[in-house]
């Protein structure tokens, strides 16, 4: 006679075996660390899922990349033509980067490459006239895409950093899906991220949120099939002389912001939430992402002040929590 | 038929335990990938691997070292540990595995180098440091005083998912360096220029 706790044991041993094991692989592109964390499922098949997801932001990284001399922006940028064939990604997020620019009054813009290139390690303050000039080239007329054609004012440059991340997370989530995934955590760089589905046993992704100075946690965010951008006004920075510089430049008065705060935005997409979270940071005020953005949340962090807004599932760290290691120096 | 099914039970349950145990393991040393798992990373399933270990002897270090140019890596090994990669008759490139120092130590890669000197893909073997780190509670007593006392003497919990600005990774970029002087060292021109 089979006693009913054998009976018991062997059909947890049963289930374990099919739910499968968490798999986690980390790997380097776009110039900083993909983790994608993954839970249930077969690991061979989610595994083999989560290394297309790598390859394919891979190729990504060859299309949008500023670094990479041989990629397609490097290539547009340096082509004088007012009109060029572009690739099937790189006219979806130009698509999608209009549209942004658009419902963000023009504080994301993707247009802004003469900027950033003028800001970009400047040793010397540059001159009015020449942010002028630089100014002149941004805005909702310095480009438009038709079908997988490019057209351009000429001297425009584009500047994809601001958002080829939250593209390349966005097809990554789906073809995890395509590939029957449903739980997983997808995190490029820290700075873009996509919580599909939720971790076995619980209701969604917990995720800690660095401090001002990246060495502190803010608190908890949780994510269920949503995106958390996350920027910061010295995520990057430079001086000029001795004044701090961040890396992102208002294209409209075109000057890089210099005081420091960090924004956190939750929605349905992580390209739009890599535009908003620059927005929000320009803006300094919620109000416009709260008008416009009715399934968000986002979070805006200053030196003493803390703004919420939205649908943003965020606990507050009850007392300072200092992360104390992390794989590598934060700069 | 008893006997049978008594036995049964008693290596599933050994197997459930030793799988908790090396998953919590895995976990705590960061470890993503075995040596065995690396080449597929960097190469893709479908390549084929002969592993290789090649010597650090001094004339290679020498060659790396014209290689590397002003690039000082953090770490020299003794030895490399390298898997040719083929695809039919067609050679892929490498997969090398090179360790470099994060914030405190060393991380382990793997680095797909193709025949042309470019990189076909990066993972990470493993850390010896949780990823993201521990957080551990500052205990500022006077700011907190009269606040949950249980919040203040919380046990820290392993932290592996963590938001911020784009994390800067000078560790993987001097890897990828290294695993590519390697290559052209130990290789030659053709695969790894």
């Amino acid at each position: 006679m089979i006693r009913p706790a054998t009976v018991l044991i062997l059909l947890l041993t049963l289930r374990g075996a099919t739910l499968g094991e968490p798999v986690a692989e980390i790997h380097y592109i776009m110039g900083t660390y993909f983790r994608i964390s993954a839970d249930g499922g077969k690991p061979s098949a989610t595994r083999a899922a989560m290394r297309r997801c790598f390859r394919q932001t891979r190729s990504l990284e060859a299309l949008f990349s500023r670094f990479d001399a041989a990629s397609e922006l490097n290539r547009i940028n340096h082509d004088t033509s007012p009109e060029l064939p572009i690739s099937r990604d790189m006219a979806a997020l130009l698509t999608q980067a209009t549209r942004l620019t658009l419902a963000t009054d023009g504080t994301f813009d993707v247009a802004a490459g003469a900027l950033t290139a003028l800001w970009r390690g400047a040793e010397q303050w540059p001159g009015d006239e020449a942010i002028r000039n630089a100014k002149r080239l941004v805005g909702e007329e310095a480009f438009r895409v038709r079908g997988r054609r490019l057209l351009r004012r000429p001297g425009v440059r584009l500047d994809l950093d601001g958002i080829a991340k939250g593209y390349a997370v966005d097809l990554c989530a789906e073809q995890l899906r395509q590939h029957g995934v449903d739980s997983a955590l997808l995190n490029l760089g820290e700075s873009s991220l996509y919580g599909l589905g939720a971790p076995r046993g619980a209701k969604d992704w917990e995720v800690t949120l660095r401090d001002l100075n990246g060495d502190g946690a803010l608190g908890t965010i949780r994510l269920r099939d949503q995106a958390l951008s996350v920027s910061a006004v010295f995520g990057h920075e430079h001086r000029i002389g001795t004044q701090r510089v961040g890396h992102i430049i208002d294209p409209r008065n075109g000057r890089p912001l210099t005081t420091a705060a960090l924004a956190a935005v939750v929605m349905p997409s992580a390209t739009a939430a890599e535009a908003w979270s620059k927005a929000v940071l320009i803006e300094g005020e919620l109000k416009t992402f709260a008008t416009r953005n009715r399934r968000a949340g986002a979070l805006l962090v200053r030196p003493g002040t803390f703004a919420k807004t939205g649908r943003i599932s965020f606990q507050r760290a009850p007392v300072v929590r200092e992360i104390t290691a992390s794989e590598e120096p934060l700069r | 038929m008893r006997r049978f099914v008594s036995l049964l039970t008693a290596f599933a349950a050994a197997a459930c335990f030793m799988s908790v145990l090396a998953s919590a393991a895995d976990a705590q040393e960061g470890v993503f990938l075995t040596e065995a798992d690396a080449p597929a990373a960097a190469f893709g399933n479908d390549a084929s691997f002969v592993r290789q270990v090649v010597a650090a002897t001094p004339e290679l270090r020498s060659a790396m070292r014209q290689r590397l140019g002003n690039m000082e890596p953090s770490v020299w090994e003794n030895e490399y540990v390298a898997f040719k990669a083929t695809r039919g008759d067609t050679l892929l490139g490498y997969a090398v595995i090179v360790e470099e120092i994060g914030k405190h130590r060393a991380i382990t890669f793997v680095v797909g180098v193709r025949t042309d000197g470019t990189i076909n893909d990066v993972a990470v073997m493993a850390y010896r440091e949780a990823y993201g780190g521990e957080i551990k509670a500052k205990r500022f007593l006077n700011q907190y005083r009269g606040k949950s006392g249980s919040d203040a003497l919380h046990a820290p919990d392993d932290v592996k998912n963590i938001a911020g600005a784009t994390l800067s990774v000078d560790a993987a970029s001097r890897a990828v360096k290294k695993a590519i002087a390697v290559v052209h060292a130990a290789f030659g021109d053709g695969a790894g220029q």
